[in-house]
Formats: structure tokens, sequence, C-alpha cells
């Protein structure tokens, strides 16, 4: 028997090794284009086409940079980005914890039917409130101003059922008492249950942060403004600019992408486990 | 937590029903207080858009004029939806682009999370480069595949291509109709290949190891575990991803619109493209949102089609 569980555990340490190595060459498939684009960002531009492909360029060259954050609006983008992010990041979890606190554990008339119509709206795609929203906006002369791109962002349904899911997770038994003592439901809700639902929390944080960081529709259709747009048309528009000059279009996309990478290698743990989450059927 | 189970009407106490019925008021008015914040942008940003879009589909209006110049054409828009060319190819390539680009995902996805979850070392910094690309921008990452797949033979792609592999003929990729689609889905896969894999893996590793362990000693190979357990006890959590693909993949945009605009011809033109160059290229708001209506009734369709197929299959 000693045996068997030896042989059975060389062959599956063998096996290991083998399926490391050929998932570690497709995890450097999939990061192979950050790498290039790094790489290619500190090449002059006669290199760029080169064969065999130079991961570490044969002449480094840091002009491509100095034009980017000189000669370009990229500061500019940078602080928009910041901006719209923080402030409708914020907002959502405001708005979506007490909705989804309010749908997971508080009774009252009419709440099923509301329910119901939430869920109903994340069937339709937000390509189809679009045009309407445009039409408003521009009557209320919200186009051309970041309101347009954070206050709907306040709004997400998605948001709210995340919320939703981890309040009515925590025990029910746990705030019977506090609400017959007389504590008023905001107390119950700020120091005793917004606490336990950090994960979520979390999740929520990251996964907006996330969106509306890389949104590219809402900026593109709302905002044309060049000292209002953010990162995602701002590359592009960066792009258009420099034509065929590749090093340099690479040093601005490793600049816009640069910011979200670091974020996301060092909480990376939070990452995935917040995007995991969101697909685990609870 | 040592509070058991108590419930309103078994606290005592002598005015209890009239206790109860204040707690009852002040949990219906909490209730709606904590939800007036979220319902009111709701109602705004959402459901009024909502309705505001189904009812421009039936009208021909400028949106530069005022409200007293829309004018109620009923189906007309529609009909024009199934005569022109552009919504044509639009429908053709999304169907494309999405029964390719979801079997795919999932079917990679499922691959990948299965050898993660046991075969290999360094599962978290493996897990970490997978899933890299979907947190970046599809605008940046567009960007720098735009450049990869530069048409020509010195093109990096195609150097490898031509160089390693020895293909004469590279593809012409972005610039070719040809290729141009493929391009994308090969893109739209690897952007978000890493999110299906995280979902599926976290799945599996909540699977009873027992199953597992009894697979092993019956000595069923790893690639019969593969198919007859993890597979079919996945089923759930592979529907999710199917679906989530799916109604993701009719909302392509980002990419299409960076790299080729619809382009070569109409070899890239999906809906939400053409929603976008109705609106805000010709300015025809309302047959704009006669498309969006369009794109709204292929996603339901196809979600509640997966959703029958859920219930057929894991009754």
């Amino acid at each position: 028997m000693k045996g068997y569980s030896g042989i059975m555990g060389k062959k599956q340490e063998i096996l290991r090794i083998v399926m490391t190595v050929l998932l570690f060459c497709f995890a450097l498939l999939c990061v192979f284009p950050f790498i290039w684009m790094i790489s290619t960002s500190f090449k002059f531009e006669i290199d760029v086409m080169e064969f065999p492909i130079r991961i570490i360029p044969k002449n480094i060259n840091t002009k491509n940079y100095v034009r980017v954050f000189t000669k370009s609006n990229f500061p500019r983008y940078y602080l928009n980005t910041i901006k719209v992010s923080l402030i409708t990041v914020v907002g959502e979890l405001m708005i979506t914890t007490m909705a989804g606190y309010s749908f997971a554990r508080l009774r009252f008339r009419g709440k099923n039917l509301l329910f119901t119509i939430y869920l109903a709206t994340m069937m339709v795609p937000a390509q189809v409130m679009l045009l309407p929203k445009y039409i408003y906006f521009s009557k209320l002369h919200l186009t051309n101003t970041h309101l347009a791109l954070i206050l709907p962002g306040f709004f997400s349904v998605f948001g709210v059922l995340l919320m939703k899911q981890g309040f009515s997770q925590v025990p029910f038994e746990l705030t019977e008492a506090a609400y017959i003592d007389g504590a008023n439901h905001f107390t119950i809700f700020s120091r005793l249950i917004l606490p336990l639902v950090k994960p979520s929390l979390m999740t929520a944080l990251l996964l907006s942060f996330t969106w509306v960081w890389n949104d590219y529709m809402n900026p593109l259709i709302f905002i044309s403004k060049e000292n209002l747009i953010t990162l995602t048309v701002g590359l592009q528009r960066f792009q258009e600019d420099s034509s065929t000059n590749y090093a340099l279009i690479m040093s601005g996309a490793t600049v816009s992408l640069i910011p979200i990478l670091i974020v996301f290698v060092i909480c990376q743990k939070f990452f995935i486990e917040s995007f995991a989450s969101s697909g685990i059927k609870g | 937590m040592g509070l058991g189970n108590q419930s309103h009407s078994s606290k005592k106490g002598i005015p209890m029903k009239k206790k109860t019925s204040i707690l009852m008021r002040q949990e219906q008015r909490a209730g709606i207080a904590f939800l007036i914040p979220s319902l009111i942008g709701t109602t705004i940003f959402i459901i009024v858009p909502i309705v505001m879009s189904l009812m421009l589909g039936f009208t021909q209006w400028n949106p530069m004029k005022g409200f007293s110049e829309m004018k109620f054409i009923g189906l007309q828009n529609y009909k024009t939806l199934f005569s022109d060319i552009r919504i044509q190819n639009a429908v053709r390539n999304n169907l494309t682009y999405t029964l390719t680009y979801v079997p795919f995902t999932i079917a990679i996805a499922l691959l990948l999370a299965a050898i993660l979850n046991r075969f290999v070392y360094m599962r978290t910094t493996l897990r970490m480069m997978v899933f890299l690309p979907y947190v970046s921008s599809l605008v940046s990452v567009a960007t720098v595949w735009m450049v990869l797949l530069y048409p020509s033979a010195n093109g990096p792609i195609n150097s490898i291509l031509t160089h390693v592999f020895h293909v004469t003929n590279p593809p012409k990729w972005f610039t070719s109709s040809d290729w141009a689609l493929r391009g994308i889905i090969m893109m739209g896969i690897w952007h978000d290949l890493g999110y299906h894999v995280v979902i599926l893996l976290a799945n599996i590793t909540a699977l009873p190891k027992d199953v597992y362990e009894a697979c092993a000693i019956d000595g069923a190979s790893p690639i019969q575990t593969f198919f007859r357990v993890t597979v079919p006890m996945l089923a759930p959590a592979i529907f999710f991803c199917v679906t989530l693909a799916t109604i993701n993949s009719f909302k392509i945009f980002d990419q299409i619109n960076i790299i080729t605009e619809g382009g070569p011809g109409f070899s890239t033109t999906v809906l939400v493209q053409a929603v976008y160059y109705y609106a805000f290229k010709e300015f025809r708001f309302t047959y704009a949102s006669a498309v969006a209506m369009l794109l709204f009734v292929i996603i339901f369709l196809f979600s509640n089609v997966l959703q029958w197929i859920e219930k057929k299959v894991t009754f």
C-alpha cells in the first residue's frame, strides 16, 4: 500500500511539473502583449518592427515618455479619470449599500414589486438607455460636464444586488434584540451591520472602480471637450494624433494602463476574490 | 450568537401588540427611507430612459428640435431595419462573434480552471497572469493589439508567423475583411478568459473533496474525472458563465470602435457600433433607438433560451 502511493505520488509530481510548465507558457502568452507594449515604449521607432523581437531594447529611448508627459494632455486625463472614478465609487457605495440593506433586511409595502422592477432593468443593456440619456442630458446642459459621467454611475442595480446578497448573509438574530430595545434603524445599519459586510463592500468597490476607470462609451458620448475627457478617450485621441509613431503610442498605452496594473498586482488577492464572488451562485 | 430564536411576537411585555405595530411602522418608514435615493436615481437614469427608448423607436424626431416636432410613425423604423445592409451585417457579425467567442472562452477557461485546481505549482501567480488582461481597459489593449497584429509581414505577430511557423502569406488582420473579425474574436477571448477562469476555479474549489477521492480510489483518469465529475457538478457555474459571456458578447463595442470602426466594409460592424453610428454620425436618434431595441430583443431571446436549456439539463 505504501509503495503504491509512493509511485502514484511520483507520477503525480511529474504530471504537476509538466502541467505547471505548460500553463506557465500559456500564462506568458497572456501577458505577452503587456511585456511587448512596455518594451516597445522604450524603443526607437525604427526598432519597433524588428525580428527577432527584442524584449530588452537594443537602444533605450526614454523620449517617448517625455513627450507623453510634456507634449500631451495625459496629466489632465489622469486628473479627470481619478476625479470621476473616486466620486462615482464613493457615491455608488453609499447609495447601493443603503438600498441593498433595505431590500435585504427591512420589511415594507411594495418591496417585492420594486425588487422585481430592479431585477427586470438588469435585462436591458445599458446601450438602450444611452440615447434617451444623451437627449435629456443635452437639454439640461449636462453634456460636457463630469456630472454626466458621475451621476448615472451612482445608481448601479448590480451594486444593489451585490450588497443585498451581502446583507442577507448576516444572521437576523443579531439585530432583533437591538430593534426591540428601540435602537433606530440607521444606528443598527451603520454601527452593527455595515462592519460585518466588509467583504461585500470591497467587492463592490473594486468592481465599480475597475468599471468606471475603464469606461469608454460614456465619456465618448457625453464628453467632447479636450480638458474634460478621461484616459480611455484620451488614449484614443493620442493614438489618432500620433499616426504611425508606434513606439510613442505604446508609451501612451503603458501610461494609461500602469496605474490599474499596479493596483491589481498589489491587491490581486482582493481583486480575484471580488470578481470570483460576483460569480458564485448564492 | 447567544440570542436564540427570539422573534417580535415572542418578546414578553404588556402592550405587546402596540409595540409590535410601532416597530413595524418604523421598519416600513426606514425601508422606504433607505431605498429612496436609489429609487429616485434608478427611475431617472434607468427606468425613464428605457421607456423613452421604447417610445423613440416608434417615432420620427430630430432631437435638436422641441418635443412637439415628434411624429409617431408606428413600425416604420423597424421595417427599415430589415432592409438595412449595415444592420444585416451587424446581426451576422454579432452572431458570428458570440457563437465562436463564447464556446472557445468557456471551454478554455474550464480546462484551465480544472488544471489550476489540482495540477500546478504557483497557482496564485498563474491565475494572476491569466487574469491580468481582464482588468485592463479594452481601449488600451486594443491599441496594443492593433500594432501587434500589424498587417504587413514585419508586424510583430506576422513576423513570428513567417519566421518561426513559416507561414508564407500571413493574414492582413484588421485591414482584411476576412481576418478582421477573427482578430477581434481572438482579442476578445484573450481579454475575458481570466474572468471566467477565476469564477470557474472558485466554483471548482468549492466542490466536495470526497468525490475526487472516490474517483482516485476507483482509478479514474484525470480526463475521465474532468468529463464525468467536474463538468456535471459545475453545470450551474458553467451556465452562469455562458449566459454572462453571451450577454456581454452582444454588447461588444469598445475594441471595434478603436480598431476598425466597423470596417473594412461592414466586416466588423456590430449592433452597438450601428447604434453609435446612426445616433452620433447621422443624428438619426429614433432609428438608432430602434437598433438598440433590436439588440435588447436579441439578448433577451438568447438569455431565455439559455435559461430554458439550463432547466432541461440540470433538472
